[in-house]
Parts: C-alpha cells; sequence; structure tokens
C-alpha cells in the first residue's frame, strides 16, 4: 500500500521534451502515458518506488443480467433504498460462481447507470462513460486513464476473443478522443509481443530493435520531405516505432536474464474455439501482470458488439441467444442461460488469473492483494439495454486495503419487465438519481492514487456531484 | 464589408498566403469582421455571456486576450456563432477571419489541431458558389503529404510478391483461412457517415506496425527459401552464399537488386551505402538465411509499402511529383494496387509529364475491362452509404411485429442485410455500364435488381463448361477421338437446375421477395397464404404489386422494373433504407442530412453534447409524431435542415419495404393482455403515414418548396444542376483523399462541364479530375511567419 514516503516526485512536463523521455525510458505507447512514467521512474531514483498496483477489465458482450447473473440466491433485485449486504454466507449465482474462492474479496454493484441506452454492444460508450456515438472514441476510457497512472513497459495490455473477427480491433479503450487503442485478438500474437517467438533459439527482440533502429531512418528522411499537417502522421508513426524499439530493448534485457521465460505461459495446441481464445488470453493476460510487463489489462470479449458465436458453449448464434435464445442441448434450457454458461467459463478463467497472482508472492504479501479485477458487460444488463439501465458490475480485489470489499452494494434500482424478445423477463432499472458508472471509474482512479472527482463528466453537465463523484460505499478513504 | 472581405479572402484564403500577409492588415481585416457580425451582441454594455468584443485587437498577445481568441475561433471554426437565427456571414469571409485568427495565435503560441481541419465532415465549408465562380483563387495543387495505403492496395502488394516469386502463399493470400491465418492487412477501413480513406485520417500506431512485422516476416521467410534457384536474385544469391566474407560490391549489388525486384525502386547511392552496410552487419552477425530476411524485412518496411508518397519533385514550391509518384498516385487512385507494367513503362520513359499523358493513362486504365477497378464501386458505396445496412441487426420480435416472416421462424440477421447490399452495387455497375446521366439514373430509376449477383456467377460457369466442350470438339476434329462428355453434360444440367432453383427461391427467399414488393409465380395463392398467417390479426402490409421478374431477363442480368409508384433511386432501396435506420425504426434524421449533405452540401453541425438525442418511448405512435422532439425551438435549429427532407421516406419502413401505413404497437390491447399474461407479445396496429416534406435553404431558387412525397423529392432534385455540381465535389475528395478548397474551384469548373459535355459520364468526370493541377500538382506550404 502507498504510504506518504512513496508519493511519487512529480517532474513538470515542460521540463521534458519527447525525444529526451525517450531516451530514458520504455514504452508501449506514446507520448499520453509519458509523464507518469517518467514520475515513476524519477520516484525510482531516489529509492521510492511504490508497490504496482494493477488492474484488470474483463469486458463480455451482450448483457450482465442480475436474475441467475448477479444477483446472490435470496437477494430481491428491487429495493428503493441503498443497500449494503454482506456476502459471507450467500449462495452466488451460476454466472459469477468462480469468484466463490475469493468471496472476501468480492464486491456486486447494482443499481450503477449508464449515460444512454444500448443496442448490440456499448463499443468505446462503456468503458468512457461518454453517451454520444459509440463507435468513436470521444474521450478517454477508464482502463487507459489507469494505464496512464500505472505505468508499464506494455502500459495497456489490450486483448480482444472473437469468434473469426479481425486480428487487432479497435472497440473499447481509448488514450484519448481520436486515439483508439487497438486490441489483439490472436493469442499468439499478443505472446510473441510480450515474450517472443515460441522456441525461438536467439534473441528476436534485439533482433526486432536493430531492425526497428534502421528502419525508423527511412520515416526520418521522409519526414522532412512533408511539410504541411500531415508531418504529424509521421511523427506519430516515427513515435511508435522508437516505442517499440524501447519495448523491445527492455524485453531484450528480461529475455537475457531469463525472467521472460520464467514466466512465459504455454499456449495450448488448439485455439479454434471462443472458449479456447479466451483461456489462451487470460494465460497470457496473467503472466504479463506477473512479469511486471503490464499493470493494466482488458480483456474485450465481443469486441464491444456481439459474439458471432459462443463456440465451446453451444452453437447459436450470439445475437440470438442475447434475445433469450435456448440451446437445447444445455440442462436447463432456460433463456439467456448460454450466457450464462459462458460468463461462468470468463469468470473460471479469470478465476485461474486471480490464483496465479496470489501464488506469485510481493513485499509481505502477494501480487492479488494489490489487484483488482472489473467483470462486466459493455451493455449493462441486456443486449438492448434501456437508458438508466442497472449496470451491474462485479469487483475481485482491493488494491492494496483501498476498496471495500465482501459486499453486495446496490443502489436504488426497480424492478422491469422487458418487451419484445425479452419476453417479459426481468431486468433493473437504476434511479435517475443514482450514480453512473464514472462514478465508479472516478472510484478506481482515487484508489489508484490520482483522486479524481468526476471521470469524464460534461462541463454542462446539471447533474448532482454525487452522480459522478467517487464512490464512498466502496472507497476506503 | 463583404466585398473587403469576399476579396481579401479569394485572395489570401490558402494557408501559405495567409500566413505571408502583413499583421496590421490581418488585425484590421479581423476587426472589421467582428464589428459587423459579433459586436451587436457582444459589443461593450451588457454583452451576451458577458464575453464583449468591442475592443478585442489581434494585435494583443495578453493571455487574457489570447484565450478569448480562441473561443471566439472555435466559434465561428465549428460554425456555432453568430447564432443560427442570425444573419449568416458568407463561408469565405468566415473562412477567412479564423484562418487570420488561427495565424495569429499560432504566432502567440497557441497550439491547434490541424489535422482535425482537414476531416471529411468539413468538405461541405467551402463556398459553394464561390468554387463554382469561374474565379481563379490560388493554385491548385495538393499540399505534399504522405498517404496510408487503403487495406486493399497493402494486401495487393503482397499478392503481387506471391505470384512474381513463386511463394506459395495463396493460402494466406486467399479467402480460405489456415493454420497460418489469412493474410489480413494491419489496418481496416470502418463504414461510418463520412468518407473512411482521406491522407489526413490515418496514421500506423505500434500495434498496426507490429502486424505489418509479422506479415513481412513471413514473405522473408518465404523469398529467402527462393533465393537461389531464382533469376531475380542473382547477386543477393551471391552475397547471402559469401555470407560474412562478402564485399561491399556485392553487397551493393545485392541491395540494389532486391529493391529493383521487389519494389522497383531504384536507390540514391547515400541510401544504397547504408543498406549495403546494413546487410553486412547483418551477415557478420547471424547466419545468412536470418541475415537475408532480416534484410528482406527491412526493405517491406520501406515506406513505400505502407504510403502513397507525394511532393513535388526538386526543391520546387509547387509542380508535378516524379514521375514514380504520378503513377502510382494513377495506380492507386483507380485500381487500388501498384501501377500495370504500362503504368510503370510510361513513367520511366517520362511520359507522366503532362496533363495529356496523364489522360491517356487514365482513359486506358478505366477502358479495360481486365483491369479491376473496385474504387469505382467504392466511391458510391460511400458517398450514398449504403452498405452499413448489415450492421444494423433487426430482431426476430420485430421481423414478426412487422409481418415480415410469414412463412414462419426466419430472422433477419444482420447477414441477411448484405443481400440488399450487393442487388445496389449491382444496380451502380449497371449505371457505370450504360454511363450515361449516372448520377441522375441512381437517383431516379425505375429499375432494381434483385439476386442481381447471380447471373454473373452463373455465366462464367457457364461459360468455363462450354469452353471445355468447345476444346472437345476441337481435338475430336483434330484427332478423330471423342471424349466420354457424360460428367460435363452432367455438370450442365446441375447448372440450370440451380439457376432454376436459385430463381424460385425458398425459405428467407420469400422476404428477400416481400421487401422488393415483388409477386411470386402464383401471387394470389401467395397473399391467401399470408392471410391465413396472420388469421388471428389485422394484416398490416401492403399487397406486392411488381410482377415476378422473367426469368430470362434475370438470367441475362438485366434489373426488374419495380411497381411505378414502388421504387425510384437508390435512396428508395432496401440497401439505403436500413443503412439509414435503427434497430427499431426509420432514421428520418439521417435520411434527411444526408441529402442535406450529400445533395445539397449543406452543413449540419454536431449534436451538442448537452444533448441527449432520443425520441420518447412511444411505440404506440407513428415515428413523425415521436419526431415532435425535434420541432421543440432548441433542436428545430438543427432539425429543420434534415428532418423536412427524411420524413418523405416515411413511404418505406425500416426494413425497406414499401407501405402503405405505418405498423405501431396498439397500446389498449397490448396493456390488456399483458395484464393477464406479462410474458405476452405485443400486439400490433397501423396508424396512416405521412409523406410530404419541404424543401428549403438550398440555394437553389428552382429547388425550395414542399414535396408530396420520395419521388417528388427525388425528381427534383436530380433535375438540379446544383445538386450535379455538389456530386461532383464529393467525387473530388474520394479519389484525391482530401476536401476541396477555393484554389480547386477551376478544377471543379472543368469538372463539372466535363460530365455535363458527355451526358453525365462519370469517367469523363474522373479524367477530368485525375488530369488536373489539383490531382497532379503538390504544394510546399511556405514557412510561416515568426
Amino acid at each position: 500500500m502507498n504510504t506518504p514516503d512513496n508519493t511519487p516526485k512529480m517532474v513538470p512536463p515542460d521540463q521534458l521534451d519527447r525525444r529526451t523521455a525517450l531516451k530514458g525510458v520504455t514504452l508501449g505507447a506514446g507520448s499520453l502515458v509519458m509523464a507518469p512514467l517518467l514520475q515513476k521512474v524519477a520516484a525510482a531514483a531516489e529509492g521510492k518506488a511504490a508497490t504496482p498496483k494493477r488492474v484488470i477489465f474483463i469486458v463480455f458482450d451482450n448483457g450482465f443480467r442480475e436474475i441467475d447473473g448477479t444477483l446472490p440466491e435470496g437477494v430481491p433485485l428491487e429495493s428503493d433504498k441503498l443497500r449494503q449486504v454482506p456476502l459471507k454466507g450467500l449462495k452466488l449465482p451460476l454466472d459469477i460462481e468462480p469468484f466463490a474462492p475469493f468471496r472476501d474479496r468480492l464486491t456486486i454493484l447494482h443499481g450503477l447507470r449508464g449515460n444512454n441506452a444500448v443496442d448490440h454492444g456499448g463499443y468505446f460508450a462503456a468503458l468512457s462513460g461518454i453517451p454520444g456515438n459509440k463507435h468513436s472514441a470521444l474521450g478517454t476510457s477508464i482502463d487507459a486513464a489507469l494505464a496512464q497512472a500505472l505505468p508499464a513497459v506494455f502500459p495497456l495490455l489490450g486483448l480482444g476473443v472473437s469468434s473469426g473477427g479481425p486480428t487487432t480491433a479497435y472497440c473499447s479503450s481509448a488514450w484519448a478522443a481520436g486515439k483508439p487503442i487497438a486490441m489483439q485478438c490472436q493469442p499468439e500474437m499478443a505472446y510473441e509481443s510480450l515474450f517472443g517467438s515460441v522456441g525461438a533459439k536467439r534473441n528476436d527482440f534485439a533482433t526486432r530493435k536493430n531492425l526497428l533502429d534502421f528502419v525508423s531512418t527511412d520515416v526520418k528522411r521522409l519526414q522532412t520531405d512533408i511539410a504541411g499537417p500531415e508531418r504529424d502522421l509521421l511523427e506519430a508513426h516515427l513515435e511508435a516505432l522508437e516505442s517499440l524499439s524501447k519495448r523491445n530493448g527492455q524485453l531484450s534485457e528480461q529475455y537475457q536474464n531469463g525472467s521472460l521465460n520464467k514466466h512465459a505461459p504455454k499456449l495450448p495446441e488448439k485455439m479454434g474455439l471462443v472458449t479456447e481464445i479466451a483461456a489462451a488470453q487470460c494465460d497470457i493476460a496473467a503472466a504479463a501482470l506477473a512479469a511486471g510487463l503490464t499493470n493494466v489489462v482488458t480483456i474485450s470479449s465481443g469486441l464491444g458488439g456481439l459474439m458471432g458465436k459462443y463456440s465451446g458453449i453451444c452453437n447459436g448464434d450470439g445475437h440470438g441467444l442475447g434475445h433469450g435464445g435456448v440451446d437445447k442441448d444445455l440442462p436447463l434450457k432456460r433463456k439467456f442461460e448460454p450466457l450464462s454458461h459462458y460468463h461462468n467459463y470468463l469468470a473460471s478463467q479469470a478465476a485461474r488469473m486471480l490464483t496465479k497472482l496470489q501464488e506469485t508472492k510481493e513485499g509481505t504479501g502477494t501480487m492479488l492483494d494489490n489487484t483488482l479485477l472489473v467483470f462486466m458487460s459493455d451493455s449493462a444488463n441486456q443486449q438492448h439495454s434501456w437508458k438508466n439501465a442497472n449496470w451491474p458490475i462485479v469487483l475481485v480485489g482491493d488494491l492494496g486495503g483501498k476498496l471495500k470489499t465482501g459486499q453486495f452494494v446496490s443502489y436504488p434500482v426497480k424492478a422491469q419487465r422487458a418487451g419484445g424478445d425479452g419476453g417479459g423477463e426481468v431486468f433493473g432499472t437504476a434511479f435517475g438519481t443514482n450514480p453512473l458508472t464514472n462514478a465508479l471509474y472516478a472510484t478506481l482512479l482515487t484508489a489508484v492514487g490520482k483522486p479524481c472527482d468526476a471521470f469524464n463528466r460534461s462541463p454542462s453537465s446539471s447533474e448532482a456531484k454525487e452522480v459522478h463523484a467517487p464512490l464512498p460505499e466502496l472507497l476506503n478513504r | 464589408m463583404k466585398t473587403i472581405l469576399t476579396t481579401l479572402g479569394l485572395a489570401l484564403l490558402t494557408h501559405p498566403a495567409v500566413a505571408a500577409a502583413e499583421p496590421a492588415a490581418d488585425a484590421k481585416s479581423v476587426r472589421s469582421f467582428l464589428d459587423a457580425h459579433c459586436v451587436r451582441c457582444h459589443g461593450k454594455k451588457a454583452p451576451e455571456g458577458n464575453v464583449s468584443l468591442s475592443t478585442l485587437s489581434l494585435d494583443s498577445k495578453a493571455p487574457r486576450d489570447v484565450e478569448t481568441w480562441k473561443r471566439v475561433y472555435e466559434q465561428l471554426f465549428n460554425g456555432q456563432m453568430p447564432p443560427q437565427d442570425s444573419k449568416q456571414p458568407p463561408s469565405a469571409d468566415r473562412e477567412f477571419a479564423t484562418a487570420l485568427i488561427k495565424s495569429s495565435m499560432k504566432t502567440a503560441g497557441v497550439k491547434f489541431d490541424e489535422l482535425k481541419e482537414l476531416l471529411p465532415s468539413r468538405g461541405n465549408w467551402v463556398d459553394h458558389d464561390a468554387l463554382f465562380s469561374g474565379k481563379a483563387a490560388g493554385e491548385a495543387g495538393t499540399p505534399s503529404r504522405v498517404w496510408r495505403l487503403s487495406p486493399e492496395s497493402y494486401k495487393q502488394f503482397f499478392v503481387r510478391l506471391n505470384g512474381q516469386f513463386s511463394l506459395g502463399l495463396d493460402h494466406i493470400l486467399g479467402p480460405s483461412s489456415s493454420r497460418e491465418g489469412p493474410l489480413k492487412a494491419p489496418w481496416g477501413l470502418a463504414r461510418k457517415w463520412d468518407f473512411t480513406d482521406y491522407s489526413s485520417l490515418h496514421r500506423i500506431s505500434g500495434a498496426e506496425y507490429e502486424h505489418h512485422l509479422r506479415n513481412c516476416a513471413v514473405f522473408a521467410k518465404k523469398i529467402v527459401g527462393k533465393v537461389n534457384g531464382s533469376p531475380s536474385f542473382k547477386t543477393l544469391k551471391v552475397a547471402l552464399n559469401a555470407g560474412k566474407a562478402a564485399t561491399p560490391a556485392q553487397l551493393e549489388a545485392a541491395v540494389a537488386e532486391t529493391f529493383d525486384v521487389v519494389l522497383r525502386l531504384p536507390l540514391d547511392p547515400a541510401e544504397l551505402k547504408a543498406r549495403s552496410e546494413n546487410l553486412g552487419k547483418l551477415l557478420q552477425s547471424m547466419d545468412a538465411p536470418s541475415a537475408g530476411e532480416q534484410f528482406l524485412i527491412s526493405v517491406l518496411c520501406h515506406p513505400e509499402v505502407l504510403y502513397r508518397i507525394e511532393r513535388p519533385e526538386g526543391d520546387a514550391r509547387r509542380g508535378s511529383m516524379a514521375p514514380r509518384h504520378t503513377a502510382r498516385a494513377i495506380a492507386f487512385t483507380l485500381t487500388d494496387r501498384e501501377p500495370d507494367d504500362l503504368l510503370w513503362q510510361a513513367a520511366v520513359e517520362g511520359k507522366l509529364g503532362t496533363s495529356e499523358e496523364v489522360r491517356k493513362q487514365v482513359e486506358r486504365i478505366l477502358n479495360a475491362p481486365a483491369i479491376p477497378k473496385p474504387r469505382l464501386l467504392g466511391f458510391f458505396q460511400e458517398y450514398f452509404g449504403y452498405t452499413t445496412a448489415p450492421d444494423i441487426a433487426k430482431c426476430t420480435a420485430t421481423v414478426n411485429e412487422y409481418q415480415l416472416s410469414h412463412n414462419g421462424g426466419c430472422e433477419f440477421q444482420s447477414g441477411y442485410a448484405t443481400r440488399f447490399v450487393s442487388d445496389t452495387d449491382r444496380l451502380v455497375e449497371w449505371a457505370l455500364e450504360s454511363d450515361r446521366e449516372v448520377l441522375r439514373t441512381l437517383l431516379t430509376t425505375r429499375r432494381s435488381f434483385w439476386k442481381g449477383n447471380y447471373p454473373a456467377s452463373y455465366h462464367k460457369r457457364l461459360d468455363g463448361l462450354l469452353e471445355q466442350k468447345k476444346r472437345n470438339a476441337e481435338r475430336a476434329a483434330k484427332d478423330g477421338k471423342f471424349v466420354d462428355e457424360t460428367n460435363l453434360n452432367t455438370e450442365l444440367r446441375k447448372l440450370y437446375e440451380q439457376a432454376k432453383a436459385e430463381f424460385q427461391g425458398g425459405g428467407s427467399d420469400g422476404m428477400w421477395r416481400d421487401i422488393y414488393g415483388l409477386q411470386r409465380t402464383d401471387p394470389e395463392r401467395h397473399w391467401a397464404d399470408v392471410l391465413w398467417h396472420q388469421r388471428d390479426n389485422r394484416v398490416l402490409i401492403a399487397k406486392p404489386r411488381t410482377p415476378a421478374p422473367d426469368y430470362d431477363e434475370w438470367l441475362a442480368g438485366k434489373p426488374f422494373d419495380a411497381h411505378p409508384e414502388e421504387r425510384m433511386g437508390i435512396l428508395t432501396q432496401p440497401s439505403w433504407l436500413i443503412s439509414m435506420s435503427s434497430n427499431f425504426d426509420n432514421h428520418a434524421i439521417h435520411r434527411g442530412r444526408w441529402i442535406r449533405e450529400r445533395l445539397l452540401g449543406g452543413r449540419i453541425l454536431e449534436v451538442p453534447i448537452t444533448v441527449n438525442a432520443m425520441l420518447p418511448d412511444e411505440p404506440h405512435r407513428g415515428l413523425r409524431d415521436r419526431m415532435r422532439v425535434t420541432r421543440e425551438a432548441y433542436c428545430w435549429n438543427c432539425h429543420k435542415s434534415m428532418d423536412p427532407l427524411g420524413l418523405p421516406f416515411e413511404q418505406y419502413d425500416h426494413f425497406g419495404r414499401y407501405r402503405t401505413a405505418e405498423i405501431v404497437v396498439d397500446k389498449e390491447k397490448t396493456d390488456k393482455d399483458r395484464a393477464k399474461n406479462p410474458l405476452s407479445r405485443r400486439t400490433m396496429t397501423s396508424v396512416p403515414i405521412d409523406t410530404t416534406g419541404t424543401l428549403t435553404d438550398s440555394d437553389d431558387p428552382k429547388l425550395d418548396g414542399p414535396v408530396k412525397g420520395p419521388f417528388d423529392l427525388m425528381e427534383k432534385l436530380a433535375r438540379s444542376e446544383r445538386v450535379e455540381q455538389v456530386f461532383v465535389r464529393h467525387v473530388f475528395r474520394y479519389y484525391l483523399g482530401r476536401n476541396e478548397t477555393l484554389a480547386d474551384g477551376p478544377t471543379l469548373v472543368v469538372a463539372h462541364k466535363a460530365y455535363r459535355d458527355s451526358n453525365g459520364s462519370f469517367r469523363a468526370l474522373l479524367v477530368s479530375l485525375l488530369s488536373s493541377d489539383s490531382f497532379l500538382y503538390r504544394t510546399q506550404p511556405v514557412k510561416e511567419r515568426k
């Protein structure tokens, strides 16, 4: 846990230019994340390095339903009051049952609300809390904001899970408006970036670094020929090359001293099914965290929209299943059951990650002590979630004692029957005065040492401060 | 005021010229602008928003004044001031004033996002009348730039390598996936509202570069494996075989040869030396095959593999590009791939130096059916925006409620809409085949395609089989030996049967026909089926009225004639209507916005962040009724430019089906049913539709006025010269990858004339644009005033 003595020394940004900055540090992203890392470097130089905090986001499609999904047995969905119920002794529903071993570190949040209705995936809107065009990065997403606060070789490790989708996708996270972050959807490629080629006999990172340094000269030469605004595009290209070069330099050192090999996971032979890809991405994320290569991971299942198929769970199409389609091969054949099984599978993979971190010593405790998992859907509680829909979110971990855990926290929620294909199933609606998801994001930033009164709050917002402010029910001040 | 500023504006609007103006003159001009358009509200006494501009001077660099200027700039740049209901300054004056303010602020150290100003959404901000005034406003030319290759161009480069060096990588270049996975470009172009591929839009990120490196590694390994047996790499083979002992001369020869065969790129001496030394270092530090691979990856990372590089040749401030870059610009613009041999040859022989020489090459490519030209269709797809239909899923309940799936269980899935997109693609191709009055045809044709892609694939297969028969006959005539054609005849019979079956359709094909309003073979029986399936409900849909297409005509690839009251042009095609819809509704606002921007050249401001753009959740009311919220004063300022243009398309439902009434929820019955059983489905009823609309503020006096419905609207628009000019502006943007400026005015005038003189030939329009100074010349901005 941070103490006042560990407070990093601030380096005035105006004392650093981009090139100077890059000479001293290793990065995986552009200049937006550099200042905190430099501050960390400055702090480390003075022997004040803090134990790093880590945050993992697992974000999935098609909604996170309350009934059978997030509500512990015996706890009603509806209440017109704030509730804080200890989880001890309560049975967890199927979706999150794999988190039972971490019950004392668990928080189930109900009653937060989004800014807008969501149809077929929240994309960038989910992690930014910014309404409007969900397909565009309109501002910083919470994972990126945390990554800027928790710098590492890979500031934000973005991994995607999709059925036959693209190699990389821009879907959920952004450094800033117009600066989306790519999710790597092929585990082999993510592995190679982090740990090098499987079975490599030489230091690929050193070779790669030399190559990148060499090709950078081409771009620099070209830059002198272009004088208009598009010169900035080449500047971004150059920054990308330099960042990759620095990162490969650092990975090269870790390769040489054996630390990469020590943490590299073993990838399965087969990775065709969605479940296999999800498992591999979780393994890679856990290894990257354990190796200290990153402090923030986002795993986007469904890439912000809808999964084509949940292969490995059932054969129905993702869109139909989100409308309550059933699978005759599953035991209960109830609406949304295939989604529950998929959530259960994701939760079990997340639990494996948490276990790995729990097994890794750090200071006087384990890495899990300083870690938080955020388990949520990008479209609140259903595929077509309405405005002010209840947005259930499950948290595991307390970030070094910064968060209160072991509780079910619910802001006032009204139960409502869905029309159309929801077929009359009950979902929650948050009261219009409840906190937005932005308030949780402000809480997380505050918990990692970046006090935040409001995250992505519109300057013209007339809503009460409490709608955006850090949640006192979660935060240990 | 207008005269002064416009005159100055026309002379100074290009950035270099603005930068070169005198500060005192700048300050005076901007002061005049503020006095004319701002100080009435932002004067000395009780200024609006407590912001007074009465004494603000551009000469002041006081921090507080700089902050105020920044706000003034933002408001003017985004069109938020003067307010919508006030008299607006001419666009040229606004642009001139903002350019001067910006230039002055930059001198004061304020940073601007220059790329934001180049966004496609800013295209219509250039004054239309000034563009087509025929007066030159500066010298035409595209600023020097790099333009990231399109995903298709990127991929075609690797396709070419695979073929050229027989690398055997077809399996990763084709559509089928394999253990290695298909090769994909590191970036994509997401379908969106505006044009997707401007030179200013795309940068290469670290993740994308890593992806590129992986692609390069696969190809480099394969090429190195071929070096020993390939006549293309004689000197590289020597250098690799020599390994650590390779001499500088051997290395230089290997590098020069590799760049020649891989990129057709001659290197200057300095670059040749640097790359040779690098190859030498690689050979010293690793085994020869690995060194070869690393060297080849470095070649494949050359900027020309990733970008179009466009700058004037030599040190000129304005001039033609080097011939190889002109050749690349022509090829990527038209064919989405590198130049063909004839174009390279023209570049090498210096035959791309004049507009006439370029015109010949462009005409050659456009007139060669064998050369793929995906960017012809690509323009119309992005301009009309009809390809986003598959992104808009319609759920099963909605399909049922709209009485679409009477044959049971059929879901209107996302993928279903791709069929309509293909049909509209075919309609565009059909219009381009005749190449006469292309825009007018696409706006007003009564013809449509249904399963429009099938005939082409049928004929390809048929031609293959008939060719086989012909060869057999020739062989028989030559050798006297007859080939057993039993299998061949079976294949032919199967093909005929498949075509018949395709035409008859079945399953979800029924819905495809229904949305077009096409009758079945036995229309009365079909309608009786519909009535039977809806026996417990009121029938809320219109009876199909368009006769089923003629089989022979369909198979000949011809379109069918829609019922004369039902379809007119692309804007009444299901693909466009679905693209401009939401999951559950028509999107009259998007439809209107499209017409305002793409046909009338109007500007729509961004939705203010304070607006939570939602229609009331009242499924028992019609869309026009629910859109009453947009008619509230605050919203109507913008919505009056869109809604009255989009509402005529209420003639169709959000599946693109012609209708005579709008299907809505029967609230009374639904409430009653759900009181008994909360799980019961909604009951639907219908309300009358109103397809009237209004054309306003078009700047074309012949256009403005009420319209009765979509046909009336389309006919008016298709007759307008202004609409045609706006179309030409959009063609310019797509193919030049940037917005037009006033300096491009003469180019647009000539291009429009070429289109008109050729009776609306799209090819003539393209030839004109691609042989213009705007396309061929590049400019370097002068250094800004310090």
